[in-house]
């Protein structure tokens, strides 16, 4: 896959691929699936150097006092009051344990992809700013309790970053044209590697090892080995995955097109102004025609300003966060029928043998 | 033969670990001071109703300094960095500690000790001690124990007390199972690196599992029959019943379901272009619009 291109301003050199230590991702995945379905939260601590930004330690944010927080509450996690506390003393305590106490961004959970909301762009924005090289970590706990564990890591890209500072937050339609600003270029995808540790990978041989497994009874011939290779993704039943899939799909457009009219109704509204400012500066015109004769002063046709407001622009972030969101689910549906496809295809010819 | 002086309290007859604590134990290890032999560290996570399951979901470093006479440990870290996993896991409570060193000695009395006592410790529940050896030269092995009193001398109880051994099990749940399938897939390359595969990648490996485990029991099964191998009547019965476990369906049948399954997929899929290619015009559209 293409690198993307980084530019960045400061001394800090881009980054194009994260290393993530084991202990992390086990940890990661234990609270985001833990705390299924509310969206889960937490820090991520390492160093960036060489340009691969190494994640070694992470920590999961206290859940939101509020009972029945929605999930955007949940998710502006990294920037409330009481976290940003919570944040500082744990970051002093591990230093005191050696642990390169580095803040490189933030973690949250996701259900089958949703994530593509007004927090993380919010969330991402600040921490960039700090540090350029910050990045999001998704966990989608759905899919990956079907199969692989499904982890991407995603940054702003810099034509978005250039918008939003262009626009000062309010994306109009022409920052977003000036910036060659498309809903596919909003986040960046940086490849991800797990690096084990050698104590971790003795750990690992030594769970590995038959004489681990402590259930030896002579009648079963099951293996119990702790690293017993899982089967569940050869399942063919596509029923409730599919369903939300196409549910959520749904959804996102109808709140697509909910958005489509506001503006629409913005450019209305734009246009009616913009013809009774026309009208009055037609009324001005013959005005001072009539006034020039009776040598009295003439009002300048700019003046419309005063007296007509233009309507101002809505933002197009949510336009392009919604559209996002869409390509998100079409993305998911077509990779998961791909799998689900080639089961199928591959039974029927067993059978037809 | 012991028996626990606080008869009331019950005692833990089996311990889980989730492997993720075992990670971060070994983090620690390594990052350890110049110097420092063992580490020492909390444990954290959840104790059965009736009290004889204790489940270790977690562990942090708590900076010790060991010297051949005396030992100190910065309690004051131990108590804020346990109220703050705690507000961010209401449910992990304190369990028990952990040491990267096998041996027993009169240091692991005192903390020991110090980890059951009532103010701040798991009274009245006995701490947990887990033992880890992670000496590269030699295999690693995972003890846990909890403590008795052993009473000798009254003034000298707090320095002594007997480790009872009590089994332990390594458990997790689905979903970290994939993470550790996904860890452990690293175990065997050099680099000791993984990156992380898609679905499909996923699949394949799965297959080329299945399809080498019935090589594995084809074999078996051939050499038995030309005789190299003695027959052993459990497998050949176990074979034998797991093989009639497919369902015999009529073939016709069969294809309708399959067709009318692949048929939703491939509708779909459909679906789903449709609108993706529409949002992509619309995007140009937009673009265009605002141009002009």
């Amino acid at each position: 896959m293409a690198f993307p291109v980084t530019v960045l301003p400061e001394l800090t050199t881009p980054v194009y691929s994260v290393v993530i230590d084991s202990g992390v991702l086990l940890k990661l995945t234990r609270h985001t699936s833990e705390s299924f379905p509310a969206t889960a939260c937490g820090l991520i601590l390492g160093l960036d150097a060489n340009s691969v930004l190494q994640v070694a330690h992470a920590f999961p944010f206290p859940p939101s006092e509020s009972s029945g927080a929605s999930g955007s509450e949940d998710a502006s996690a990294p920037r409330s009051k009481a976290n940003v506390r919570y944040q500082a003393d744990m970051i002093r305590l591990l230093k005191e344990v050696n642990i390169e106490a580095n803040p490189v961004g933030y973690y949250i959970s996701s259900y089958l992809g949703g994530f593509f909301n007004q927090a993380l762009v919010d969330n991402l924005v600040s921490l960039q700013a700090t540090n350029p090289n910050s990045i999001v970590l998704v966990h989608d706990v759905t899919r990956s309790s079907q199969s692989s564990v499904s982890l991407k890591a995603y940054r702003l890209s810099v034509q978005f970053l250039a918008t939003n500072k262009a626009s000062g937050g309010k994306f109009s339609s022409e920052a977003v044209v000036k910036n060659n600003l498309t809903y596919l270029d909003i986040l960046e995808e940086l490849p991800i590697s797990i690096k084990n540790s050698h104590l971790g990978t003795a750990l690992l041989h030594h769970l590995d090892s038959p004489t681990f497994t402590r259930k030896d009874d002579p009648t079963s011939f099951v293996s119990t080995s702790a690293l017993a290779p899982n089967f569940d993704s050869l399942d063919l039943s596509i029923d409730p995955y599919l369903e939300k899939n196409v549910e959520f799909l749904l959804e996102s457009v109808d709140d697509y097109y909910a958005e489509q009219g506001t503006f629409n109704y913005f450019q209305r509204q734009l246009a009616r102004e913009q013809s009774k400012i026309q009208q009055w500066i037609q009324k001005t015109r013959s005005e001072n025609a009539l006034r020039e004769r009776a040598n009295l002063p003439t009002v300048s046709e700019e003046d419309w300003q005063k007296h007509f407001k233009l309507p101002t622009e809505p933002s197009r972030l949510d336009n392009l966060l919604i559209s996002a969101q869409i390509d998100q689910y079409c993305k998911q549906i077509e990779e998961y029928s791909s799998v689900v496809s080639s089961k199928m295809f591959a039974i029927q010819n067993s059978l037809d043998n | 033969m012991m028996t626990a002086q606080a008869s009331s309290t019950p005692t833990p007859l089996n311990i889980i670990i989730h492997p993720q604590s075992l990670f971060s134990i070994l983090d620690h290890t390594l990052r350890r001071n110049e110097g420092q032999e063992r580490v020492i560290g909390t444990l954290l996570g959840q104790r059965s109703e009736d009290g004889t399951e204790i489940e270790i979901r977690s562990a942090f470093a708590v900076p010790h300094i060991e010297s051949a006479a005396q030992v100190e440990i910065d309690m004051e870290y131990h108590k804020t960095m346990y109220n703050l996993y705690h507000k961010a896991n209401p449910k992990e409570i304190l369990v028990g500690w952990y040491a990267t060193s096998l041996e027993l000695n009169a240091f692991s009395a005192l903390i020991q000790n110090f980890y059951s006592s009532v103010s701040d410790g798991t009274y009245p529940y006995p701490a947990v001690h887990l033992t880890m050896q992670v000496d590269p030269s030699s295999d690693i092995s995972i003890r846990t124990y909890i403590s008795t009193n052993a009473g000798v001398l009254p003034d000298k109880i707090s320095e002594s007390c007997l480790f009872v051994p009590v089994p332990n099990e390594l458990r997790y749940s689905e979903s970290e199972r994939s993470g550790l399938e996904l860890v452990a897939s690293a175990k065997n390359n050099e680099s000791r690196e993984t990156s992380i595969i898609g679905d499909i990648g996923n699949l394949e490996k799965s297959i080329e599992e299945v399809i080498s485990m019935v090589d594995r029991v084809s074999a078996y099964v051939a050499s038995v029959q030309d005789g190299t191998r003695p027959g052993n009547a459990a497998i050949g019965k176990f074979l034998l019943s797991n093989l009639s476990l497919a369902p015999k369906i009529d073939s016709d049948e069969l294809e309708k379901l399959f067709n009318s399954h692949l048929q939703d997929i491939l509708l779909v899929v459909y679906l789903s272009n449709t609108i993706k290619t529409q949002m992509q015009l619309f995007n140009s559209l937009k673009r265009t619009a605002v141009i002009s």
